[in-house]
């Protein structure tokens, strides 16, 4: 029994008889409750496990919408698809077959204009961006593709990645 | 010192948690009981105080005495379970309508038994306070380190247990003392007045 703290004999005697009345049996460890609460230890590997799956479906997220700068799934979705099989490209206008001569004036497939070039042969016309593309001096003109959009030389630095936008001045002109 | 402090515990050790369940089971019941007052409210708060620790037992700091870290979850406990103790018994009053039932009547009690039961009555930082003090034989400053208050804290929870055991219990406890028990501890009192 520990040593009296300055209460009095018998009142500390009272106490201590009134406390060691409770029944005391011997404590058996493998009996205790601590011993039989496995199921909070299972628990843990199972939410390390839902943790783990979660952060990684936050990571792929944050992937797509860095590459894609879209939050729809679909269209990360469409890009991973895309990445994994390149879409074979498209072939060029002049390996395209024209329309059959035979073809009547004013009928046309849908979407193109039909336009007399000659008294019989029918042309399908340009599409319609060609039609307004500035006139450039043929000094100014790059060795390249003649259907290309061609810009104004304008000073720009030279590291600088994306082309100017052409000078809206000169639409309108088209076909000069 | 606690038996239980003599050899050192290992945190996260499971023999050593069972060693310490062992040596200190015992204690921790009867400052339990000194609480609640119902040997059976007593033992359920005491498991459930080794499950907690049980729990924390990884984390636990091997320079601070296991049985002062035990004694403060089971106060924490019995404080809890008390609480909810008393809210339950609102709540049958308030299902019954009709009166409550009154506390046992000090004089019909066997002497021992009358302690318990006024102990009991006390509210439980009270009487865990006074147990701790009288019966266990911490001092003020390993109850205040255990319960995480201040020295000066123990001495006024000491003082109003006292004052309300006079009250309940008779003139026969009117012997205790008005302020700290010893000379250490009223200067330990007034050192943090």
């Amino acid at each position: 029994m520990p040593e009296s703290n300055h209460l009095p004999e018998h009142l500390r005697a009272r106490l201590a008889r009134g406390l060691d009345a409770v029944p005391e049996l011997r404590p058996r460890p493998e009996q205790a409750a601590y011993a039989r609460r496995r199921y909070r230890a299972a628990r843990r590997p199972a939410l390390a496990l839902l943790s783990g799956a979660s952060a990684l479906i936050a990571l792929a997220a944050l992937a797509g919408l860095a590459s894609t700068g879209s939050a729809n799934p679909v269209v990360w979705t469409g890009r991973a698809i895309s990445e994994i099989h390149p879409a074979e490209p498209t072939p060029s206008p002049a390996t395209e077959p024209t329309t059959p001569p035979a073809a009547a004036p004013g009928a046309g497939a849908s979407g193109q204009q039909v336009r007399r070039v000659g008294p019989t042969a029918v042309r399908p016309s340009p599409p319609p961006d060609d039609r307004f593309l500035p006139t450039i001096p043929p000094g100014f003109l790059p060795p390249s593709d003649p259907r290309l959009p061609r810009f104004s030389p304008r000073p720009f630095p030279t590291d600088f990645p994306f082309p100017t936008p052409p000078n809206t001045s000169d639409f309108g002109h088209g076909g000069r | 010192m606690a038996p239980s402090d003599a050899q050192p515990f290992v945190p996260g050790s499971r023999e050593d948690f069972d060693r310490l369940y062992r040596q200190t089971y015992p204690r921790l019941l009867r400052t339990a009981y000194g609480v609640l007052g119902d040997p059976c409210s007593a033992e359920d708060c005491v498991q459930e105080a080794f499950v907690r620790a049980f729990e924390a037992w990884p984390r636990f700091r091997p320079e601070r005495p296991a049985e002062a870290w035990l004694q403060q979850i089971t106060v924490n406990v019995a404080i809890s379970h008390q609480r909810r103790q008393r809210l339950r018994a609102v709540g049958e009053v308030l299902r019954r309508l009709g009166r409550p039932q009154p506390s046992p009547d000090p004089a019909a009690l066997s002497d021992d038994a009358a302690v318990v039961a006024a102990l009991a009555a006390l509210p439980p930082r009270l009487s865990a306070t006074f147990v701790l003090r009288y019966y266990h034989g911490y001092t003020n400053r390993e109850i205040a380190q255990s319960l995480r208050i201040s020295e000066r804290a123990v001495g006024l929870r000491l003082s109003a247990a006292r004052r309300q055991l006079r009250d309940r219990l008779g003139e026969e406890w009117s012997e205790l003392p008005d302020q700290g028990g010893s000379r250490v501890d009223r200067s330990s009192v007034r050192a943090d007045a």
